[in-house]
């Protein structure tokens, strides 16, 4: 009897644990699939204009986002909700959320089946290109240069990365610069001033050290992170002629400027600039030790800033500064990229409703939401009021214009396979490994990724 | 039930729901699989008929190489801990002790838990500030042992071996007892009274004739360190710059990362070779005469 009673409760318990994972899935989780306005699902006719006895158009519209970045979410959704109130196009947007590492697989199965959203999220350069020569990627072009309005918005150069055979694939919402957050408290008390050259970074970092603060929060778990740092470093010893010369093949990976700005991070691990355990920490620890108030100094992209705030509880003690390069000459050169970039599949039946939805991310409105909610920095050349956004994003906007000369990040200019492994000899050299021999290995391996 | 039976075609409609499930969820995409591994696509209609190149190309790379490397340490790991220790555990539990079936029950829970989960879980108990490893190193004053498990490239194999062990040897230890509870016990009354000491009895009745489930056991153990895949996924993703990179891994980032759909055949197609040559090699092993008393 005891038994069956135990068994009938084991039973309930299980019933209810499944009914409560379904209702998760249902939820905007982070790592879920989250509906928004959710429309009839009409057929797929293509409707234009108002007015017409036709059925509404679904389009279907994925990116990443969902708890982890709510106001993006927000934003995108505020964006959805007016688009499907307007219904210029008898066309209504469904929005679907992924986790970023979910979203990659999503993408890359849903293009193998032609089977992809009719607009969605993308990364620039190498990540879309297969996509783009596959057929299966909208040109905008014809969009964007018969719609001067829309066109002018966008600043200078944000195409670049999503241009292939003069054809413009992709609209960003937002661009990102890798700024230094700093603690202006901890500065203060230390009597440490922001740094503009190497060498005064250097002794920043050993007086921190000193004090027995850690002087930059370093987690090396996504190997993304150190390698991002390599990146901006190798900006700030050689310059952008390094980029571009490894872009278009004019050098090999075991160019010596590439060894130097390997030694340059060791320089940064011998003088402890790091924690202790940097290697082991995960990207969310990183920003904690940061807004625990723990490290003085934190090298992140600016999609991190309303997180950043967040942990803080405020902007009170968060200063800004751009990394300073090793050769002063090369001060300009930094990553910036293009964030937020969204493109509209080849098999969408209403092409003219999405590219709408597209211009709609970029009005004005939508884009001093987004600047004003998530603390980001604007594709498009809007002006806003300063007094809107919070202390930490009008510096970084200051920030923005002192970056003449952008570097693209390597696992989306390369791609997975070498972009990925300069990931990964990036955190080998910050675990000690030579940085001669990484960079020779690395070109070993491009090679034979080139042969295949 | 006799007549229905032994008519062929009742014995086809009985199989056949199951054997179609085999077809089109195993047979048809292991077969697909290897035409897919002669040819370099990213499935987005840009494909090119390579014939062996890929294989080719597969044992010229280091990282497919120390993925194999890793995945026979843990064969090997797991191997010496489902073996020996479920075979030890079991063996205790079979005598009968006082809560040997909380035991089992105990042992087993983590094999039920989904790898994901146990992934997490481990990721912070091995966590370098405030994981439980280092936590009792410092405790017991071994600071000098303190490590970075999982990020670094000389423990990380071994730390994920550890959970591997951890994970199934309840279910290893399971499978054994229910091959030790289907010998006879006249025999053991029958050693005892010959004066058997346990280790005799263990050695020279339980063990030999165990063998049948024992081959099962290792194949199971074998295949599914070389299938392993979502403790690392989820603890290292095959990092710290692939120490920990296995063949599943592996084979997804290729496919899915680097849309290299062709290769990622060609990993799966030896991954399937391995799986397929190491129960030829335990059938061998294990192959000789039944021990029958």
């Amino acid at each position: 009897m005891k038994r069956k009673i135990l068994a009938l409760l084991l039973g309930v318990a299980m019933a209810v644990t499944a009914a409560g994972c379904k209702g998760s899935d249902d939820a905007a989780a982070g790592t879920g699939k989250a509906t928004a306005d959710a429309a009839e699902k009409g057929n797929d006719a293509d409707a234009t204009g108002a007015g017409e006895d036709k059925p509404e158009t679904v389009l279907t519209f994925m990116a990443v986002g969902g708890s982890n970045e709510q106001a993006f979410t927000d934003v995108v959704t505020a964006a959805a909700d007016l688009f499907n109130a307007g219904n210029d196009f008898n066309a209504k947007i469904e929005l679907e959320w992924y986790e970023n590492e979910q979203y990659k697989t999503k993408l890359a199965t849903l293009m193998t089946q032609n089977d992809v959203t009719d607009i969605f999220f993308t990364w620039e350069a190498g990540f879309m290109e297969d996509y783009v020569n596959s057929g299966k990627v909208y040109s905008l072009s014809e969009g964007l240069n018969a719609d001067s309005e829309w066109m002018g918005r966008f600043n200078d150069g944000v195409f670049d990365a999503v241009t292939f055979d003069s054809q413009i694939y992709a609209v960003p919402m937002g661009q990102a610069i890798v700024p230094v957050y700093y603690n202006t408290q901890m500065f203060m008390d230390n009597n440490v001033e922001v740094p503009t050259t190497w060498e005064e970074f250097m002794n920043a970092v050993k007086t921190f050290k000193d004090a027995g603060v850690v002087p930059v929060s370093m987690a090396c778990q996504d190997a993304w992170v150190p390698g991002q740092l390599l990146l901006e470093l190798s900006g700030g010893a050689a310059g952008k002629e390094l980029f571009d010369d490894i872009v278009t093949g004019k050098t090999t990976w075991d160019d010596p400027r590439y060894v130097e700005t390997g030694e340059l991070l060791q320089e940064m691990v011998t003088a402890g600039a790091f924690p202790e355990s940097f290697l082991g920490l995960a990207y969310d620890e990183g920003r904690s030790l940061f807004t625990s108030q723990k490290a003085a100094m934190y090298p992140m992209g600016t999609w991190d800033t309303s997180a950043v705030i967040e942990g803080m509880g405020g902007t009170d003690h968060i200063g800004v500064f751009l990394l300073p390069a090793k050769n002063p000459e090369y001060g300009d050169v930094h990553i910036a990229s293009v964030e937020k970039l969204f493109a509209v599949s080849e098999k969408c039946e209403n092409k003219e409703a999405a590219m709408a939805f597209l211009k709609l991310l970029s009005d004005p409105k939508i884009q001093e939401k987004y600047i004003v909610d998530c603390g980001a920095l604007s594709a498009t050349n809007l002006q806003i009021d300063e007094s809107k956004v919070d202390p930490v994003t009008a510096q970084i906007m200051k920030l923005q214009g002192q970056v003449k000369k952008a570097l693209t990040p390597m696992d989306r200019q390369f791609g997975a396979n070498v972009g990925g492994e300069f990931n990964n000899i990036s955190l080998a050299i910050a675990g000690g490994k030579d940085a001669k021999e990484q960079f020779t290995a690395l070109q070993k391996y491009a090679e034979q990724e080139a042969e295949q | 039930m006799d007549k229905i039976l032994s008519k062929k075609k009742y014995i086809a409609l009985f199989v056949g729901p199951a054997f179609l499930m085999y077809l089109l969820f195993g047979l048809i995409p292991i077969l697909y699989n290897l035409y897919l591994s002669l040819f370099k696509t990213n499935l987005l209609g840009d494909s090119t008929f390579v014939g062996l190149k890929n294989y080719i190309h597969l044992f010229q790379d280091q990282f497919f190489r120390q993925a194999v490397a890793n995945n026979l340490k843990f064969v090997l790991g797991s191997y010496a801990a489902h073996m020996l220790l479920a075979l030890l555990l079991s063996n205790i539990l079979f005598q009968k002790i006082k809560g040997s079936r909380l035991f089992q029950s105990v042992y087993f829970m983590p094999s039920v838990i989904c790898g994901t989960a146990i992934g997490m879980l481990w990721t912070f108990i091995y966590h370098p500030d405030f994981g439980l490893v280092n936590g009792f190193l410092k405790a017991v004053g071994l600071e000098s042992s303190v490590r970075i498990w999982l990020a670094d490239e000389k423990t990380v194999i071994p730390a994920l071996i550890v959970v591997t062990m951890w994970q199934f040897v309840g279910y290893h230890m399971v499978i054994q007892l229910a091959g030790m509870k289907n010998i006879d016990a006249v025999l053991y009354e029958a050693a005892s009274i010959d004066g058997a000491s346990r280790w005799q009895q263990f050695t020279r009745i339980t063990f030999p004739l165990m063998k049948p489930i024992l081959k099962i056991d290792s194949v199971l153990i074998v295949t599914g360190s070389l299938k392993l895949y979502d403790l690392v996924a989820v603890t290292t993703s095959g990092g710290p710059n692939h120490a920990s990179e296995v063949l599943s891994t592996y084979m997804f980032t290729q496919g899915f990362k680097a849309l290299k759909f062709g290769y990622s055949s060609t990993i799966a197609t030896m991954l399937l070779v391995l799986c397929i040559g190491a129960t030829l090699i335990i059938n061998l092993v294990f192959s000789g005469k039944k021990t029958d008393y």
